[in-house]
């Protein structure tokens, strides 16, 4: 953990859980998040929902009996997982910031 | 009104298979049912839905997949049929073009694009070997005994199954192309 970049898609479904959300809510919320740049597909959200969930990063909560719907949850390690990351990318930034002339 | 409509795709012809069905559904006919050589369609108001056609892993009524439609089902997109492969299977989604979600990718990063990408190539390239193997039976049927003379019913497969395997050739040549340009995109891309 650590030393890889996590993809745009993970990166945005991980800050987007910090509320559960189902996937449809996580669409629709890094859609908003990126203002429209980034449109995740359904097959491409489903597989990181699952890779997410064996590594233990989001949990799915019970379902809602009234929309059965699933919806997801960060857990603390995914918490830790984004702020590494969070770490990553002030460090791009600040470089890029500094020396791009 | 049912309609039963017969038109045969080959594997790997999905994208033209959903053009087909899409073009259908323009017209009013939603596909209901899948059959080997035929489609069965529901009229329904025209331009209402779109459909998208993909290939999975394993069965259509396999655990995992039924819980990849039931994540699809909150989206709005539901499954309509599916047809099993050795190994594989092709589902049919239906979506309500008004939607919110009313896309036709179900990929939308590189990585996920490469993994779909390898699993048609995988199944291409298991198919193409199986029809090979039985041409090649074919023809020995057709012109290896000498003592029957030719039999012209195995001549004519022969023919047929050598066109598919030329089809099947090109289309997992296309495939590793498609392959290469993901992965060379992914170099510098994510």
């Amino acid at each position: 953990m650590g030393q890889f970049a996590l993809t745009e898609a993970v990166y945005y479904i991980l800050l987007s859980l910090q509320s559960p959300l189902h996937g449809y809510g996580i669409i629709q919320n890094v859609e908003e998040l990126s203002h429209g740049r980034v449109k995740l597909a359904a097959g491409t959200l489903y597989g990181a929902i699952n890779t997410l969930l064996e590594k233990h990063w989001i949990e799915a909560l019970k379902e809602d009996p009234e929309s059965r719907k699933k919806e997801y949850v960060i857990t603390p390690a995914g918490k830790t997982v984004l702020e590494e990351e969070l770490q990553r990318l002030k460090e791009l930034v600040e470089n890029g910031t500094r020396l791009l002339k | 009104m049912r309609k039963r409509f017969y038109k045969l795709f080959l594997v790997g012809q999905m994208e033209k298979e959903e053009q087909w069905l899409n073009e259908m559904a323009d017209h009013g006919f939603l596909v209901l049912n899948v059959g080997k050589f035929y489609f069965d369609f529901n009229e329904v108001d025209p331009g209402k839905y779109r459909i998208k056609v993909m290939m999975l892993k394993g069965s259509k009524n396999s655990e995992k997949n039924q819980d990849f439609y039931r994540f699809l089902e909150d989206m709005g997109i539901s499954y309509v049929d599916g047809m099993n492969f050795p190994g594989v299977c092709y589902v049919y989604l239906k979506m309500p073009k008004d939607s919110d979600v009313n896309q036709l990718e179900m990929y939308s990063d590189v990585d996920s694009k490469i993994r779909y990408n390898r699993l048609i190539l995988g199944y291409m390239i298991f198919a193409t070997i199986a029809i090979t193997l039985i041409g090649i039976w074919n023809f020995y049927m057709a012109f290896g005994r000498s003592d029957n003379g030719v039999s012209w019913l195995n001549a004519f497969m022969t023919v047929i199954l050598a066109a598919i395997v030329i089809y099947g050739i090109v289309t997992i040549i296309s495939c590793l192309i498609t392959g290469h340009k993901l992965k060379r995109e992914k170099r510098i891309h994510e």
